[in-house]
């Protein structure tokens, strides 16, 4: 008699035994089938259908995990249908997951510093815990606890009832805690891999990459134009923003973690990249955006660029400006500008925008507090011709209005016929924006785009093989956070590429954001916190803001910082990380947003002495139900409802605690979601143990 | 008169004790007798009359009161004679359904056969499970022993036929010893000692006669028995699967009312075939009249010894029970039934292994729909052969349909496999309302597909069916005229399964919600191009990733109508409904030759139509709901639709 015919699965054979699933002959022979409902030693749910494979002959997809594995069949796990499947699969679970995966302000941060957790851990008066998030997770953690436009802020939940939590105040709470700690926190730096890498621009991205490339064991040296580290944060903040002091202690920090900084050495004049690329196992081009935009004006070259004059405030003996000082711009740049101007001793300062306060690309509480400072600030108001006359400058301008949006979805300016006027001044400054004034002849080879180095926006890598950019180099002018985060993602890219590892950045996790929530959502989540009003930053007083560059914002006490902590409602989920249903919709490449319908509410039930149920991220899969029926529980767990609104529950609305008096762990471990998570695992737990 | 549930919505039970009091009353020489399920359900409520010389006549729409009138005046001692013949030359409009002018005269409609509607909609049909319909009082057994009731059971159980009849009821059954001719009944219609039939020899003619499931999927009936039969272990069991729940569909229920003791035996055939001890009726608790007349049956063969350790009296041992569903249409799935009589809840499991391997408690267990058992007395009585004969190719006997929707003559029918379509609808049915066109035909129900009038042709038979897109279902069937719209009928039976869906199936739960969204969406006008794409990407992965029938096939009717009705689709997304349906597609727009009647502005229930008579009324289309109520009372035809 001749032997039955042997199980193909994905072409490798195997040898059927009595009883054996699809599922478990594939395990056997080493092929990797995603599960969800699948719990070994339990009868298979088989309803997820992640595990679903394609078996010769028969239509549609079979649940590998139920399926007895019968001997001649030929079984496909791998192949395009099936793996379509999955990825529908997950995303219909995903369509009707009422949970957020991280903190929305987590994913508004361009770094991702774990906000929820390090608040979490000021509120639990844990600082060294918070400061070991904020410090391993951003660069510059003090400096951008000062200067960062608080991206985060504005998904705080907080703002659906309240003002937003202060989360960049807690940060530099944080960093500056650290920073005068006696025994401030070290990272554990790996062991010396014996790469070295270049980084050109020793600012907020490269210093970010060098932090992140040290901690990974490789050698850096920082190479800058300028006599000092920091770049933009030193040579386009003014001090009173952020006090030298606080940049310099951020700098010596990296430089203790083995950076080393070779400074006033220009690419193109000091070094080539040629050399460098030769010299470096990689090179990194982190050179910002440091070029000035003229006016667009007859006699723009008689204003000055107020890149430079932050510049040789910070660098030189400060410039004279004279009493009557113009800025034109109506960013943060030019915010600071006057601000400096004002400190300079201008009798008075002017800001001239073309548009309206609304429109202004900056953030207004810089706009009023130069305002409280003294300066006025005009609108719809655009140069037309500088000239110089008697030692005196002339600015001639026109008046605006505002007219259909343009490109960048403002209202494009329009000039009111007949409307010039001339104002004097001892000095124009023209904050009208930067620009990369970074050549292609000093990088022969290196392709460009619109607005700086061409990159792989994935991974930073620039056409040169070995040769990274990140930063404002890259983008143009953009935020220091921003190139905090290309920094660090730089960092991720240039390791993998030193290891010989394939180069693919630092994918993303797919996060699972609920959005705005309806009342009941916001009530749950408002359940677990105190209600109080933002915490107010103390200022420096008036009178001293106008004659020193001393710093104006002076920081949280611990107190304020231990009441504002407690404001957060800890979004985010506690078993984000060990999610199977977040990890598989991470391996499959989802789209979240694939089905938008109507999904489950958001509710949580924190009766439970160890675990949190959080219902509306449930897959039906029944782990929990077995469980606890296995442990002999009297109440247990049930489904109940049908089609969509089908869910599991505690039957006959008993409480929780009934439900599962002994089992309650063993659900919280089955559950392959957030579901059911023990208390003390996460951002929510922290606060609700 | 039938007192099943369809007539009893219908008022009958009222007309019946009507007729009851009446006759008390008058003491008329009438007895009034409840019957099984005639049909015709267009007609009800109907009461047929049998008079001393067996002529039949029909009455149709009257009132109780009527009724007992009818009863007084017509049928009153001495006096019918006089009274009939006054009746045919006064005409009895006022006593019939139809009041259309195209009525035919009193006395063809008082003779059924004659009625040209009537004979067009029993002439094609074939009654098998329906066989004796409408004679015979569903819970008389006596009457069931007469009329050939328990002879294949007998036969099967090696009993001569003449011992049944002779049982009177409450007396209690001799035993014979069927398997010694010596002892066999002399009386037997054959006179000749009688052999039990071997299980093998039932399976036999049970495949030989081609029946397959009438539950909607076709299974080959024998050969899901050989399965049962020749499992091991001594344990099985057979359940009579009466969860009936496609909507619009009621023929399980109409033959366990009427026909309750052919079911009993056919289950009780099976479980002879399979040797199984134990059967049970699967019957959803919202049939309380079918649970009733069920149970009533049961009661009646217990009283006489025929069930528990002497079926039939015999030395086979049977016990039947019932079990009432809660209500979950997906309970009419096998692993989903088996589940809910264990008292869990039902939710389906993986086929394999199937519930004829491993079923009810673990054991071999047969599942066999209720027309499929009713069909089984029949088959052994008449022969594989004779059954055969019905039929086409594939498909053999008949099929039972709840024949429902645009249609003149709707009702419960059962037709030769291979009738088609078209024969249905026109013949059967009367095709659809003067000045409408058919449109399609949706059949199967929720898992079915709808049939477009240019395949109307089509034989009913499982195959040509299933290469249509469409499947033959439990036995609903829908006509549709040109006012429905294709993709409202697809949103409709996708809501239906949609909201039936156990939610285990991540595919059928949150499937079925996107797809409906997405149709709901083209409802509103709301779809673009990439939105039916996705639609017909989901249906076809539902249909892949789903562990059940209820999944598997919800798609169905969406894909379906996309295959046939396309265009429809296509208008919606261009922002036009053409069968002038989809509220948020539609605008009601009143012509010229309007009165000023003001009844439409009467009407209204949003008040959206001023009240100005003697002028062309208005309306406010931004109050306007489109509930269609307006066009509906025009007596001028004055509102049309855009």
């Amino acid at each position: 008699m001749t032997a039955p015919p042997p199980i193909l699965i994905d072409g490798r054979s195997a040898d059927v035994q009595p009883g054996e699933t699809i599922l478990q002959v594939a395990r056997r022979l080493g092929i990797a089938i995603p599960t969800l409902c699948h719990v070994e030693g339990f009868a298979p749910s088989a309803s997820c259908y992640l595990c679903a494979v394609q078996i010769e002959g028969r239509p549609n997809l079979w649940p590998s995990c139920a399926m007895p594995a019968a001997p001649g069949m030929v079984v496909f796990t791998d192949s395009d249908t099936v793996r379509e499947a999955r990825k529908t699969a997950l995303e219909l679970l995903i369509s009707d997951h009422a949970g957020d995966c991280v903190g929305p302000c987590r994913t508004g941060c361009p770094a991702r510093l774990d906000i929820p957790q390090f608040i979490a851990s000021i509120a639990a008066g844990e600082d060294g815990k918070a400061a070991q998030i904020v410090t391993d997770d951003l660069t510059l953690p003090a400096s951008l606890g000062r200067v960062c436009p608080r991206l985060c802020e504005q998904r705080c939940r907080q703002c659906e009832v309240e003002e937003a939590l202060s989360i960049r105040n807690l940060h530099r709470f944080t960093a500056d805690q650290q920073r005068l700690a006696v025994r401030p926190y070290r990272p554990t730096r790996a062991q010396p891999t014996g790469k070295r890498v270049a980084i050109v621009g020793a600012g907020p991205a490269g210093l970010a990459a060098a932090h992140h490339l040290l901690l990974r064991g490789h050698a850096t040296v920082l190479f800058d134009a300028h006599p000092q580290a920091g770049g933009m944060l030193r040579y386009g903040i003014p001090a009173f923003r952020l006090p030298r002091g606080v940049l310099d202690a951020e700098i010596r920090w990296i430089r203790e973690l083995g950076a080393e900084f070779r400074l006033a050495q220009r690419l193109g004049r000091d070094l080539s990249l040629d050399t460098l690329r030769r010299d470096f196992d990689a090179v990194l081009l982190a050179l910002g955006a440091q070029g000035s935009r003229g006016l667009d004006c007859p006699g723009e070259e008689l204003a000055l660029p107020a890149v430079r004059f932050l510049e040789q405030l910070t660098d030189g003996p400060a410039p004279e400006v004279g009493a009557d000082v113009v800025v034109v711009g109506g960013g943060n740049t030019a915010m600071d500008a006057s601000r400096c101007a004002v400190r300079l001793g201008a009798q008075s300062v002017r800001v001239l925008y073309r548009r309206t306060r609304r429109e202004m690309p900056c953030l207004m509480e810089e706009v009023e507090a130069a305002e409280a400072e003294g300066v006025q600030i005009e609108y719809l108001v655009a140069p037309l011709r500088l000239e110089r006359a008697n030692g005196q400058l002339r600015l001639t301008c026109q008046r605006m209005e505002l007219g259909a949006p343009d490109a960048s979805g403002r209202a494009r300016p329009v000039p009111v016929p007949g409307s010039e006027f001339t104002i004097p001044a001892s000095c124009v400054i023209a904050a009208i924006g930067q620009s990369v004034d970074f050549e292609a002849g000093h990088a022969p080879g290196l392709n460009f785009s619109k607005w700086g180095i061409a990159v792989d926006s994935r991974t930073l890598a620039t056409n040169l093989p070995g040769v990274f950019a990140a930063g404002d180099a890259v983008s143009g002018p953009d935020l220091a956070v921003r190139a905090v985060a290309a920094g660090k993602l730089a960092a991720a890219s240039l390791d993998q590429y030193l290891s010989g590892r394939k180069v693919v950045g630092s994918p993303e996790a797919v996060n699972v954001l609920m959005g705005k929530l309806n009342e009941h959502e916001l009530a749950v989540m408002l359940r677990e916190i105190e209600q109080a009003p933002r915490a107010a930053m103390p200022h420096l007083p008036l009178e001293q803001r106008r004659t020193s560059f001393a710093e104006v914002e002076l920081g949280f006490t611990p107190s304020d910082a231990r009441r504002e902590s407690r404001r957060c409602l800890g979004c985010g989920c506690g078993k984000a990380v060990p999610c199977r249903l977040r990890n598989l919709a991470t391996e499959y490449g989802v789209d979240p947003a694939r089905f938008v319908g109507e999904r489950r509410h958001f509710t949580r039930d924190t009766s439970h002495p160890d675990i949190i149920f959080e219902p509306g991220k449930c897959i039906l899969c029944g782990a929990c139900v077995e469980v606890a029926r296995r442990a002999g529980e009297d109440v247990g767990l049930s489904f109940f409802g049908r089609g969509f609104q089908a869910g599991v529950a505690v039957p006959f609305d008993r409480p929780m605690a009934e439900a599962l008096r002994t089992s309650a762990k063993e659900a919280a471990a089955v559950c392959p979601t957030g579901a059911i998570m023990l208390k003390g695992t996460g951002c929510a737990g922290c606060r609700l143990a | 008169m039938c007192l099943d549930s369809c007539c009893v919505a219908k008022g009958t039970d009222r007309i019946f004790r009507a007729l009851q009091e009446s006759v008390a009353r008058t003491g008329a020489a009438a007895s009034v007798k409840r019957v099984g399920c005639v049909g015709a359900c267009y007609r009800t409520p109907m009461i047929e009359v049998v008079t001393a010389n067996r002529r039949r006549l029909a009455y149709t729409g009257l009132t109780p009161a009527q009724a007992g009138e009818l009863v007084h005046t017509e049928y009153g001692p001495r006096r019918w004679a006089r009274r009939l013949r006054q009746l045919w030359t006064r005409g009895l409009d006022n006593l019939l359904v139809e009041s259309d002018p195209a009525q035919p005269p009193a006395e063809e409609v008082a003779s059924p056969r004659r009625d040209p509607g009537v004979a067009a909609f029993f002439g094609r049909q074939v009654h098998i499970a329906m066989e004796h319909y409408g004679r015979l009082d569903p819970l008389d057994l006596d009457e069931c022993l007469a009329h050939d009731g328990f002879q294949a059971l007998a036969r099967c159980l090696g009993l001569p036929a003449g011992h049944l009849t002779g049982a009177p009821p409450g007396e209690p059954a001799k035993r014979p010893v069927p398997s010694d001719p010596a002892t066999a009944d002399p009386r037997g219609t054959t006179g000749h000692p009688v052999q039990a039939w071997a299980p093998d020899q039932i399976i036999a003619a049970i495949e030989q006669s081609g029946v397959r499931g009438r539950g909607g999927a076709g299974f080959p009936t024998g050969q899901k028995w050989r399965v049962v039969c020749q499992q091991p272990g001594d344990t099985r069991y057979v359940i009579c699967n009466g969860d009936e729940g496609d909507p619009g569909a009621f023929m399980d229920r109409m033959i366990l009312e009427s026909f309750p003791y052919r079911v009993i035996e056919g289950l009780a055939i099976a479980a002879l075939a399979v040797g199984a001890h134990e059967g049970i009726f699967y019957i959803r608790h919202e049939y309380p009249n079918a649970l009733e007349r069920v149970r009533a049956a049961l009661a009646q063969m217990e009283r006489r010894g025929w069930l528990g350790d002497h079926l039939l009296g015999s030395d086979y041992a049977l016990r039947l029970s019932i079990k009432e569903g809660a209500g979950a249409f997906v309970c009419g799935e096998e692993t989903a039934l088996i589940a809910s009589v264990e008292g869990r809840r039902g939710m389906p499991r993986l086929r394999p292994p199937f519930p004829a391997q491993a079923g009810l408690w673990g054991k071999p267990t047969l599942i066999n729909n209720v027309e499929t058992l009713a069909l089984v007395p029949w088959i052994i009585r008449h022969g594989a052969a004779a059954f055969a004969a019905i039929g086409t190719a594939s498909s053999k006997g008949t099929k039972v349909f709840a024949l429902a929707g645009k249609i003149r003559r709707a009702g419960l029918i059962e037709i030769p496999m291979g009738t088609t379509l078209r024969e249905i609808v026109e013949d059967i049915g009367g095709g659809v309302a003067a000045g409408r066109k058919f449109k399609a035909v949706q059949i199967g129900g929720p898992s079915g597909g709808c049939v477009p009038a240019r395949l109307a042709d089509t034989p009913v038979d499982y195959e040509s069916l299933r290469d249509i897109g469409a499947i033959m279902g439990s036995g609903g069937l829908v006509v549709l005229d040109d006012t429905a719209c294709m993709v409202d009928i697809a949103r409709y039976f996708l809501q239906f399964t949609q909201n039936q869906s156990c939610g285990k199936c991540t595919f059928c739960r949150v499937g079925t919600k996107r797809m409906l969204e997405l149709l709901e969406r083209l409802c509103a006008g709301r779809a673009k191009r990439t939105h039916l794409d996705e639609l017909e990407r989901l249906a076809r992965q539902v249909t892949q990733g789903s562990l059940c029938g209820l999944g598997k096939t919800a798609p169905n009717p969406v894909l379906s109508t996309l295959r046939y009705f396309r265009d429809e689709y296509e208008a919606h997304l261009n922002g036009r409904c053409p069968a002038g349906k989809c509220p948020a597609l539609i605008r009601y727009v009143v012509k010229d030759n309007c009165t000023g009647c003001t009844i439409c502005a009467q009407r209204c229930p949003v008040n959206a139509i001023p009240l100005t008579p003697y002028q062309r009324h208005v309306i406010d289309l931004d109050l306007c709901t489109r509930c269609n109520t307006c066009r509906e009372v025009c007596p001028h035809d004055a509102i049309e639709v855009k």
